[in-house]
């Protein structure tokens, strides 16, 4: 259910079905269930990177698109990573309609966490507000990069062990 | 990324670790680095690269043996080997149990050892 600016009313106006259902049904509805995706990934296997620049994680199934109606998107990510050693770290950031990203101002990402061991540690990104989005479609999509050897985004149903079996979840949601 | 390119290949088993060090010691700084998803691996490189480079970041690829460990990976191996070695009781721990678990932590200590 799409938003509509919601109409002035003019004194002596006649309330009509139509602009009732326009303005206070619809738009109450639209405030209920705004444009949002909520992606648990559950990938069969963990992902990995040696980059030392950011790159998509996965950009066909940890991308989230929304169609919005202008506005405010709240996007938040969170996961278990572990490194192949001790005090690795993993900088995390998000591109919005497949363009820079959010941090650009920040070579570390949005954030860049150092993982303490080589045992899987969760990681948040978020909650994190981008503001200004035109009414449309858009794209929500992680990013990593390493500072070096490798780093591990656990993402699988079936790990072997039980304490990486988890997923990796992203979430786009409009709020304003 | 800007000023980057990313060339996909579909192959299960790979050893990040070793296929990065195999198109480090190629590619140079122009290896920006690689990512995996257990079903394929993507290799970032600077997109000044070549198609010959590129074609040849394909053979390296193609040629990489995932069973092969870095030399880190090898040191790591036979630490953990070594540590399976001494998980028994302290009864039947030997002089050399002794030595290899001191020689173990001299390393960790970051103390010189042979």
């Amino acid at each position: 259910m799409s938003w509509t600016t919601p109409k002035t009313w003019q004194v002596d106006e006649l309330l009509t079905a139509a602009n009732l259902n326009t303005h206070l049904r619809d738009n109450l509805n639209a405030l209920k269930a705004p444009p949002s995706q909520a992606i648990t990934r559950d990938n069969g296997a963990a992902y990995s990177t040696t980059s030392t620049d950011f790159v998509a994680v996965d950009s066909t199934n940890l991308k989230a698109t929304l169609t919005t109606n202008g506005g405010d998107v709240l996007v938040w990510f969170w996961g278990v990573f572990h490194a192949d050693q001790v005090g690795r770290r993993v900088g995390l950031d998000i591109r919005v309609d497949g363009e820079g990203r959010v941090g650009a101002d920040y070579a570390g990402g949005l954030l860049n966490h150092r993982l303490g061991t080589t045992i899987g540690e969760a990681v948040n990104l978020g909650p994190l507000v981008i503001s200004g989005l035109s009414a449309g479609e858009h794209t929500f999509e992680l990013l990593w990069k390493a500072n070096g050897g490798t780093v591990t985004l656990h993402a699988d149903s079936g790990d072997l062990d039980d304490v990486n079996e988890v997923p990796a979840v992203l979430v786009a949601r409009e709020v304003s | 990324m800007a000023g980057m390119i990313d060339l996909v290949f579909e192959r299960e088993a790979v050893n990040l670790a070793l296929l990065h060090q195999e198109l480090a010691a190629a590619f140079g700084a122009k290896l920006v680095g690689l990512s995996g998803n257990g079903r394929g691996v993507r290799v970032h490189l600077l997109d000044s690269t070549t198609p010959d480079e590129r074609t040849m970041a394909g053979q390296i690829v193609a040629g990489h043996d995932a069973g092969k460990l870095t030399a880190d990976q090898q040191a790591e191996h036979e630490r953990g080997a070594v540590l399976d070695a001494l998980r028994k009781p302290w009864a039947q721990w030997s002089p050399t149990d002794k030595d290899a678990l001191l020689c173990l932590l001299a390393g960790e200590l970051g103390l010189a050892v042979s």
